[in-house]
């Protein structure tokens, strides 16, 4: 067993591995003050936070070895978006409406396409995105409700649920995007909550949905 | 007599067209849904898939105890315990890669995170931390399946994971 713990390290969190060996994480100072770190396969670690900020978060790599996550900039005091790609270089950028909580964990795949949900700092709204490498920044469009992303695969594709209320009730239902932005949207027989789990690479999703007795189940959705 | 026949492949294409409607699996461009579940299973609940299509999660038995579960792109579904764990929230199944490694995290008796627990093809369980270690990407999955049941609840305002981190 290799244990890792960057030097001054307090505490210590892995947020996922490269197909490359590449450890990226997370890992808090003695002043409790958290920085990113990627640790190569040799075992050299190398610490990081995005130019003019503190407080990272390491959320994701992808198989690229491209690290995704969250940092506060001191200028402006707001929670931003960084990705750190293999080679060290920075992008950045502010989610609309800017980032107050994370609703749900924020991924990216192969392609450098991220997408999640968040509450933003507007009026506390609950907002979902998908940004794509190139930057540009879209929301997924389903018929209303809280929308919460739990896959997306290296076509694009994008797996996930959405709620609504019906009286006070919560109601959820599964979607699928596909990457020109088609959306179908999903309920197992009997469901009468449906929760997502995973997309894979080839667009078949995973999850578990409640029926009228309160009992969930599994599913798999093949896509088409 | 002509009419008769006339009627009568009427009659035949009709109930050609019914075969062929209620051949169909559904209707077309709707994704076909799978549903599954461990045997015994009280309670069923997928973590990953992988690209084969291999499925990973928990479950809960008959007896309340939470168990692991792996279901093959065909259908087939293997069924494990967690040793040494008391608590598994999503258990040592939490994610699959795409070789079929399982890996997740458990809780033991003295309620420690007992940290990932690979899995192999000999599905048999090999202890990989000493000491407690915890994934953030199982934090992170923990916290959006927490958020998923607080929303039943209806709580959502008071439990939301903090940006930085």
């Amino acid at each position: 067993m290799t244990t890792i713990d960057p030097v001054s390290s307090t505490g210590t969190t892995v947020a996922g591995i490269d197909p490359g060996g590449v450890i990226a994480g997370t890992y808090n100072d003695s002043n409790s003050v958290s920085h990113g770190f990627v640790r190569a396969a040799n075992g050299t670690i190398t610490t990081f936070d995005p130019p003019g900020g503190s407080f990272t978060g390491v959320l994701a790599i992808n198989t690229n070895g491209t690290v995704l996550g969250t940092y506060v900039d001191n200028a402006s005091g707001n929670s931003q978006v960084f990705l750190r790609a293999a080679g060290g270089a920075f992008t950045t950028f502010e989610l609309p409406g800017g980032l107050a909580f994370l609703f749900s964990p924020f991924l990216i795949n192969a392609r450098g396409e991220v997408t999640g949900s968040y509450f933003s700092n507007t009026e506390f709204a609950l907002v979902n995105f998908l940004r794509t490498a190139k930057g540009t920044i879209t929301t997924i469009t389903v018929p209303g409700g809280f929308v919460t992303p739990s896959g997306i695969n290296d076509s694009g594709a994008i797996g996930g649920d959405f709620c609504t209320f019906v009286g006070f009730n919560e109601v959820c239902h599964g979607f699928l995007q596909t990457a020109n932005g088609t959306v179908t949207t999903f309920d197992p027989p009997g469901s009468t909550f449906t929760n997502t789990a995973s997309i894979n690479s080839g667009g078949r999703l995973t999850g578990d949905y409640i029926d009228a007795n309160f009992a969930s189940h599994g599913f798999v959705l093949a896509n088409h | 007599m002509k009419a008769i026949a006339r009627l009568v492949r009427m009659t035949d294409l009709f109930l050609i067209l019914a075969a062929i409607f209620y051949a169909l699996p559904g209707q077309a461009g709707q994704p076909a849904i799978i549903v599954f579940d461990p045997p015994g299973s009280t309670g069923t609940n997928p973590n990953d898939i992988n690209p084969a299509g291999d499925v990973v999660g928990s479950y809960t038995d008959a007896n309340h105890v939470a168990r692991g579960f792996l279901r093959t792109a065909d259908g087939a579904i293997v069924t494990f315990a967690y040793p040494n764990c008391i608590g598994a929230q999503f258990g040592p199944a939490t994610f699959i890669n795409p070789a079929g490694v399982i890996t997740g995290n458990c809780v033991d008796a003295g309620f420690a995170s007992r940290g990932f627990v690979p899995m192999g093809p000999s599905r048999q369980w090999t202890p990989w931390a000493q000491r407690a270690q915890q994934s953030l990407a199982s934090i992170r999955r923990a916290w959006s399946r927490d958020l998923t049941m607080m929303r039943i609840l209806s709580l959502t305002a008071s439990c939301a994971l903090p940006a930085a981190l």
